[in-house]
């Protein structure tokens, strides 16, 4: 037998047609079936018709296969059911179209009285027949209506009606009441909008939601990590006031400002004034605010995004701050901090305000320079476009910085190297001086706008000093730092002159470091001391152009000259004798070297 | 197509994508002010010369030999703020930074831009004119252009007009030089377009043509520009033959 499942046809079932009948198609249907002819004859037909009424049971009886013959006989019945069940539907389906069309008749037969065409055009032929078209009238009819029951009628639909209307006046005037508000409150809304804008704030829509107005406060020509943060949605609040949201103050750092400290060997001794914008909450207030927070936050991520490539100029980075090493003991911390909490400007902020606070201002300044940079450079054409990615250089804002504040410790302790020099000098009784020009290049610049103001400071700095020695030696230092090609660092050009032949590294000198200026100092002043002695009075000569000197009129007597930082010493000494050491450490001795030659 | 002869005169090159679209002359401020508030910035005026020269050499007939096309000199002209500078001899036509520029006609393409190639030199020093002279080229005609340039990221925006000089009396002698035109006093130039209409070119420049990623690049930033001036301007292709540069 088949097994292929039964499908419901909605076709009436296929009439008896030769090519099954037939006898060539009932043997391979019999073959199919049975597999033989063998032992099949009408005997045994009958008994299995008279047993199952169906074919399918010969099969069962044929395979033998008993476990199957419940499905089976459950298949069959279903197949029975089915045609049963399609019969039934036919019939019902028939009943349905017969109502409709008789329906369709009677409507057609009515509408033919006054419009015989389209009547026509849908009545069945076989009513057409039986009545001629038109014949059907209709009419309407009048009912006879009981007064009272009318007025009845009326009372209650007075009733409902005024029910009706007395609702519909309770939502109109909701709805009125309501929108009166909305209205008052809309316009506190626009009217404070108006009120920001007024004061020179732009007003747009937010970029992702299209239905709510914001407040552009952030800067133009901010790197694009922060060209969308700049930027607060304008809500109504419950009274129709306009409420900020706090978004950009509330960031990743919260509300923080640029703190600059000055550490000296550990110790704090200055720390810039974290005194944030008034702390009232009107809408101007927050979005001032939220503009100076977003502010800070670019220029402390503007600022290890610099100090990042800087780590060969002392200037180190961790993962929230920024230390610009002067010196071995002195530093400049950079970070973000909260604001302070109370108004008042405690003590302990030290005795380097001044200087912490002019450090976070010149920061602070050089951000707004470097925007007005970075718009001068956008409305120049670019370069016609190519493959290439032109990489965006950091901003310049630690560097101009650090060279100032580098500068600036060169140049003290230069100072105290020449003024402990002169001591060492005057205090041997000997004539000394030096005076210094901080800052030359830096003096009264010609300032025509915004950005010459601040590219005076920027670049190389420059600081000259003269120191007049002894001997006639007179030295002048030509001190440079700039943080970039090609000093990177400070630099010292050291011009040297004298009236005197003791001495032979004349001219001009360049040093790169502290240390080698500083022995270049001591060696000259070394030098100039033995030439003032030998200018005394021609009674000492200088022995091979070195820092000894011996008696003109007895060779074995010597001197030598020796200066260090520390101290200008005499080492005087006979041969055959003990060498005595004269010191003179800047403190005042009563004793000039005048007085010890003599002596000798 | 031929590539343009002298080409290796020229130092530099580049392929110049644009839209082009006409801006009446009320609507020009405020179309003005509108890119310069996209833009986040105040345009740059300026004032700038052109001389048009023609190849002496005619186009040989049949069609043979390299396409002629006519080269300019541009310069930009300081215009100076006091009344001195309305005095013929505040302008010293052959002390002006002249560069030459020669453009392509458009070429034939796809694009939703007009596409074609502008080849540039910067004349350092010297008399430019001499020297487009003397490269076998005749002075053909001089026109001035005020324009406004933004920038709008790779950009150009630039709005402009053509200005006439004034001609000169035909009774009077001509100066030498006269023929070149003299922007000053500005007031005496006369636009060429009696409406007084303004041009607004946007356009992106690409160094190589060959480049598909950046003319991709430039072609977008077009687009979005184009779509972005919706509803102020439209922004079109140029008709190629209108651009068309070579001498007939």
């Amino acid at each position: 037998m088949s097994s292929d499942p039964l499908l419901l046809s909605l076709k009436s079932w296929p009439d008896e047609n030769l090519e099954v009948t037939s006898v060539s198609s009932l043997i391979s249907q019999i073959q199919a079936q049975r597999g033989h002819f063998r032992d099949v004859n009408e005997s045994i037909l009958q008994a299995e018709i008279a047993a199952g009424k169906d074919e399918g049971q010969t099969d069962e009886k044929h395979d033998g296969e008993t476990e199957d013959k419940a499905d089976k006989v459950t298949e069959k019945d279903s197949a029975t059911e089915l045609r049963n069940a399609k019969m039934e539907m036919a019939d019902l389906v028939a009943h349905a179209l017969n109502e409709a069309l008789l329906g369709l008749d009677y409507v057609s037969f009515l509408v033919s009285l006054h419009n015989p065409d389209t009547g026509n055009l849908s009545m069945s032929p076989a009513l057409k027949q039986s009545v001629p078209a038109g014949s059907l009238g209709f009419d309407k009819i009048q009912r006879k209506i009981d007064p009272k029951a009318l007025k009845d009628d009326e009372i209650v639909s007075r009733a409902w009606k005024i029910e009706g209307l007395n609702s519909a006046a309770d939502a109109f005037l909701a709805a009125s009441r309501k929108l009166g508000d909305e209205v008052e409150k809309e316009g506190r809304y626009w009217e404070q909008v108006l009120a920001i804008r007024d004061e020179g704030w732009v007003i747009t829509r937010m970029p992702r939601e299209r239905q709510t107005l914001g407040v552009r406060y952030g800067f133009a020509e901010s790197a694009a990590e922060y060209k969308n943060k700049g930027i607060g949605a304008l809500r109504r609040g419950e009274d129709g006031s306009v409420a900020m949201d706090d978004v950009a103050t509330t960031g990743s750092r919260g509300k923080a400002m640029l703190r600059v400290r000055m550490l000296e060997n550990g110790e704090v001794k200055g720390v810039s004034i974290q005194d944030g914008s008034k702390k009232t909450g009107s809408v101007k207030d927050v979005i001032e605010r939220a503009r100076n927070f977003v502010y800070e936050d670019e220029l402390f991520f503007e600022i290890m995004r610099e100090a990042r490539i800087m780590a060969n100029q002392g200037i180190r980075t961790s993962e929230d701050g920024v230390t610009i090493q002067l010196g071995e003991h002195r530093s400049i911390l950079i970070d973000m901090a909260p604001l302070d909490e109370d108004e008042t400007v405690p003590d302990v902020l030290g005795a380097e305000i001044g200087l912490v606070q002019g450090v976070a201002m010149a920061f602070r300044i050089l951000l707004s320079y470097n925007h007005r940079l970075s718009l001068r450079k956008r409305s120049q054409p670019p370069p016609p476009l190519t493959q290439r990615k032109q990489a965006v250089p950091p901003l310049s804002l630690v560097r101009p910085i650090a060279t100032h504040l580098i500068h600036h410790q060169h140049l003290s302790h230069l100072q105290g190297l020449l003024a402990s020099l002169i001591g060492l000098a005057k205090s041997a009784g000997l004539h000394a001086e030096f005076s210094l020009k901080p800052l030359q290049n830096c003096k009264q610049p010609v300032i025509k706008d915004v950005e010459s103001a601040v590219e005076a400071f920027l670049g190389k700095l420059e600081s000259e000093a003269t120191l007049v020695l002894p001997g006639g030696w007179k030295i002048e230092i030509h001190m440079q730092t700039m943080l970039g090609h090609p000093l990177f660092g400070t630099g010292f050009i050291i011009n040297t002159s004298h009236d005197g032949i003791s001495a032979r590294l004349m001219g001009e000198n360049r040093f790169n470091s502290v240390e080698e200026m500083e022995l270049y100092l001591c060696w000259c002043l070394e030098r100039s001391i033995v030439n003032e002695i030998r200018c005394m009075g021609d009674k000492w000569q200088q022995v091979a152009q070195g820092n000894e000197m011996w008696s003109v009129d007895k060779q074995t007597r010597r001197i030598r000259v020796e200066v260090s930082r520390v101290g200008l010493a005499i080492v005087t000494g006979t041969t055959g004798g003990t060498d005595a050491r004269v010191v003179w450490d800047g403190s005042d001795t009563g004793r000039s070297l005048q007085d010890l030659l003599k002596e000798f | 197509m031929a590539k343009p002869q002298h080409v290796t005169q020229f130092q530099n090159s580049h392929q110049e994508l644009s839209l082009y679209s006409h801006i009446p002359a009320s609507r020009q401020p405020p179309i003005l002010r509108i890119i310069s508030g996209i833009t986040g910035m105040l345009p740059e005026n300026s004032l700038h010369h052109h001389l048009v020269f023609k190849p002496k050499r005619p186009k040989q007939p049949g069609g043979g030999g390299a396409e002629l096309y006519y080269v300019q000199l541009v310069s930009k002209v300081e215009e100076m703020e006091d009344e001195k500078g309305k005095e013929n001899r505040g302008y010293e036509l052959r002390k002006q930074k002249w560069k030459m520029t020669l453009e392509d006609i458009p070429e034939v393409t796809r694009k939703p831009v007009t596409s074609r190639s502008v080849l540039s030199s910067n004349i350092a020093e010297g008399d430019a004119i001499a020297f487009v002279e003397s490269l076998g080229y005749t002075f053909q005609s001089a026109y001035f252009t005020r324009s406004s340039r933004l920038m709008h990221g790779n950009v150009i925006i630039k709005l402009s007009q053509i200005l006439l000089p004034q001609p000169t009396p035909p009774s009077s002698t001509p100066a030498p030089g006269a023929v070149f035109g003299n922007p000053f006093p500005t007031s005496s130039l006369t636009t060429l377009d009696p409406a007084k209409s303004w041009i607004l070119k946007a356009s992106v420049r690409v160094q190589s043509n060959q480049d598909v990623e950046s003319l991709n690049t430039g072609v977008n930033g077009l687009k979005g520009f184009k779509e972005l001036m919706k509803g102020m301007c439209d922004l079109e292709i140029a008709e190629r033959l209108a651009l068309d540069t070579r001498v007939r």
